[in-house]
């Protein structure tokens, strides 16, 4: 535990415990308390630090033939009781052939707080929608994003990728791992490709 | 670049400290605390490693206006909005970028973007900006930056920009992975395909906003 730094006083520098006191000082700082790279600092309150992982980066994963929802995998973050997080989703979902759409949802540990999501609608025009995460958890949270109909809009922009970002704010009651999943808005063997599946995270408390 | 941080030390009842130990124990490891690491305002910390910390710079803010007139097609450096990376890091820049300019229809803004960088492992973005015609809308886009460092062929693929903001702003996020140490700087150039005689500009108080991931 971090305590006041000691003003000394002559004759103290020989004191074992006054040491110590610096050591437990020491244990508190900022280098004392990352763990590894790609973590960042949080105050925990008054004089207290904890790190906390700033990203995940997952691989890109194709969805084929997927009506129910399915594991991104590596779309995943632990999250521990008391702590409130801000966790964007930076996607870009591209499709060959036909265009399948994506839905998306979560799995987690009860979460608490809402969803925020932009994506785009058949002209290519940014929307954005909130909803509140269920508190039933598991799996209850679904989003779906661009429909099956090509968004080529005036023309001008012929494509087949799509922006999506999605922030979840939330409070955590309980331990757990709030887990992305998908499914093709339509099922079928055109793939619905999600990449970078890169998550930012920014720790509140 | 080694840590060097240490354990703190456990002083026993009888220990007479050394000034190699206190040295080790309290110098370096005071080297290596936030205060220690942070050299100007605005700063950040980010772990790099196990015990170690590195700072850099959160923002920056455009003071200058660029504009590009009469016909300016050539890619410029959008000044005052470069900044430096190290090997291996990971960025995710969020440039909030003032457009204004003269025109009509919705092309006052009229400006392409795209960027110059080191060698990347990893790169896409997302642009948010206000589209052309006389209802207010908001276009979405997504992609990587081409290999060559410049735009393509206006109306290619998705990696394509007109973003015709009508004085507004424009908001680009930029995730990269870099390969190798050097500057990323946004460029702007006006929009190849329909370039025109007015003055668009990037205006003073554009903003970059930078989290480094690791």
């Amino acid at each position: 535990m971090w305590t006041k730094p000691r003003t000394f006083r002559d004759g103290e520098y020989e004191s074992a415990p006054i040491w110590n006191l610096i050591r437990d000082d020491l244990a508190e700082t900022e280098p004392a308390k990352i763990k590894d790279a790609g973590r960042a600092l949080v105050g925990v309150g008054a004089h207290a630090l904890e790190d906390y992982q700033t990203h995940v980066v997952a691989s890109a994963y194709d969805l084929i033939n997927t009506a129910a929802f399915v594991d991104i995998p590596g779309v995943v973050f632990p999250v521990f009781a008391g702590q409130r997080w801000i966790a964007e989703y930076w996607l870009q979902l591209t499709f060959t052939g036909t265009i399948n759409g994506f839905c998306a949802a979560f799995t987690h540990p009860g979460i608490q707080g809402s969803l925020t999501w932009k994506d785009q609608n058949a002209n290519l025009r940014e929307r954005m929608t909130r909803v509140a995460i269920p508190a039933s958890g598991v799996q209850a949270l679904q989003a779906t994003f661009q429909g099956n109909t090509l968004p080529y809009g005036s023309g001008v922009y012929p494509t087949t990728s799509f922006p999506l970002i999605m922030a979840l704010e939330f409070y955590v009651p309980t331990p757990g791992l709030v887990q992305l999943r998908g499914r093709q808005q339509v099922a079928g063997a055109a793939a619905t490709h999600v990449e970078p599946s890169l998550i930012t995270l920014r720790r509140l408390l | 670049m080694a840590t060097l941080w240490t354990p703190p030390h456990t002083y026993a009842p009888t220990e007479v400290p050394t000034a190699a130990l206190l040295n080790d124990d309290i110098r370096d490891n005071l080297n290596e605390t936030g205060p220690a690491k942070i050299t100007a305002a605005g700063q950040r910390l980010i772990g790099v490693g196990p015990n170690e910390l590195a700072a850099y710079d959160s923002f920056k803010l455009k003071t200058v206006d660029d504009s590009w007139s009469n016909f300016d097609t050539t890619f410029r450096d959008v000044l005052g909005l470069g900044f430096n990376v190290g090997s291996g890091q990971k960025w995710l820049a969020r440039y909030l970028l003032v457009f204004t300019g003269a025109g009509s229809n919705g092309q006052q803004g009229n400006l392409d973007i795209t960027w110059t960088y080191p060698s990347l492992a990893a790169n896409r973005f997302w642009a948010e900006y206000g589209g052309g015609g006389s209802v207010p809308q908001v276009l979405f886009k997504t992609g990587q930056i081409p290999a060559s460092g410049v735009r393509p062929a206006s109306g290619s693929n998705n990696t394509t920009y007109a973003l015709n903001a009508t004085n507004d702003t424009v908001v680009v996020t930029l995730y990269i992975q870099t390969a190798a140490a050097g500057v990323v700087q946004i460029q702007a150039s006006q929009v190849s395909t329909i370039p025109d005689a007015n003055t668009h500009t990037i205006a003073a108080g554009s903003l970059l906003s930078l989290d480094r991931l690791s």
